[in-house]
């Protein structure tokens, strides 16, 4: 069991710490003659498929590398257009390879304030009175779990959805974020973590995580 | 265990019926601001979850719960939202939110000539069959405090 990634959010929203613990490679690599039987399309300036699944290649891939040299974006490392050389018959055939694009920086900015916003509406929308924000979020492949602090600051970890003891791993780390970095004489409040006590601390308490808490009848 | 309200949506946003049973808090804001403001989270949740998953989805967003209800969510194929409100105690509710969709709405809307799609549902019998329905569920309790 996993625990693949931490955020913390600052209480305007801004993320001031990523740490991705875990994150699975499932790349494909396949050769393929003209024309391609994948319908590709561009979007957030990558190239990704938007219809046609085969070979464990699925929807919402973006292409990785052609021919064993990494794709930028959109472009080739020589600048021509991903698109245009896939699209010429004389390339072929050629080795494409796939996989679920990685999160981009800014990406990871935006979806931190983009949760802090889902959060309120949360409570917001709640039936009950007195009610928090979204504590935890299910899918079939992971679960968000989130601790606001009194002070509005927020601790995500995204783990596999059987991982048990979240809650004291989000307690901990609370308690590591308020011994390394807010004792820190070097750390401005609400802006960017870059202690490494903390990020130290972080990793052994995840790995303890981990190792702990596997399979509990849900947390 | 409680069912606070349920939601159903299409595809487009639209608030095809909305019903409530024990609900306490109301938003503040008119139903239809409600109405948008619930499609505008549960549309930004599943492109959230889209993009924060490490691995590939089946089903993708389930649920969510806070400290004092959980949100359980339903999508078709053919993007028919079904959204239930509960207290915490309840756990998986996919198939009753699936039999929801396939026993009533299908049958008393989809096949209801009367019902036009892409606007809120007017038919009393899909009203009453829902309510009945959700009454029988075993972890509704009419127990409002």
């Amino acid at each position: 069991m996993v625990v693949f990634s931490v955020y913390v959010v600052n209480k305007a929203g801004g993320l001031v710490y990523q740490y991705d613990n875990y994150s699975p490679r499932n790349d494909v690599e396949k050769t393929f003659s003209y024309p391609l039987d994948l319908v590709l399309k561009v979007h957030d300036e990558r190239v990704v498929v938007s219809f046609g699944q085969r070979d464990g290649i699925k929807v919402g891939y973006a292409v990785l590398s052609i021919n064993g040299f990494d794709v930028n974006g959109r472009y080739m490392a020589d600048n021509r257009d991903v698109l245009e050389y896939l699209n010429t018959s004389f390339n072929y055939p050629l080795a494409v390879r796939f996989g679920r694009p990685r999160l981009t920086s800014n990406e990871k900015l935006m979806l931190a304030s983009m949760f802090h916003s889902l959060f309120a509406i949360g409570s917001q929308l709640s039936p009950e009175p007195g009610s928090s924000g979204i504590e935890v979020l299910e899918t079939d492949t992971f679960k968000l779990h989130c601790f606001q602090t009194l002070t509005g600051i927020k601790f995500i970890v995204l783990a596999d959805p059987r991982q048990a003891g979240i809650d004291s791993l989000l307690r901990k780390i609370y308690e590591i974020y308020s011994d390394f970095a807010l004792k820190n004489p070097f750390y401005s409040l609400e802006m960017p973590i870059r202690c490494d006590l903390f990020e130290q601390n972080l990793k052994v308490a995840l790995e303890i995580a981990e190792k702990a808490g596997t399979f509990g009848a849900g947390s | 265990m409680t069912v606070h309200n349920l939601y159903i949506f299409d595809r487009n946003g639209v608030c095809l019926h909305y019903s409530e049973w024990n609900r306490k808090k109301h938003a503040g804001i008119s139903r239809d601001q409600e109405y948008q403001l619930m499609y505008g989270m549960l549309f930004s949740i599943r492109s959230f979850v889209n993009k924060m998953s490490p691995v590939d989805f089946r089903d993708g967003f389930l649920s969510f719960q806070t400290s004092k209800y959980k949100l359980h969510y339903y999508e078709t194929a053919t993007g028919i939202k079904v959204v239930m409100n509960t207290d915490l105690g309840v756990g998986n509710i996919r198939d009753v939110l699936s039999q929801i969709y396939s026993t009533i709405f299908v049958e008393f809307v989809v096949k209801n000539p009367l019902c036009s799609m892409n606007e809120p549902i007017q038919s009393e019998l899909f009203r009453t069959k829902l309510d009945s329905f959700v009454r029988g569920l075993p972890f509704f309790s009419a127990r409002a405090g």
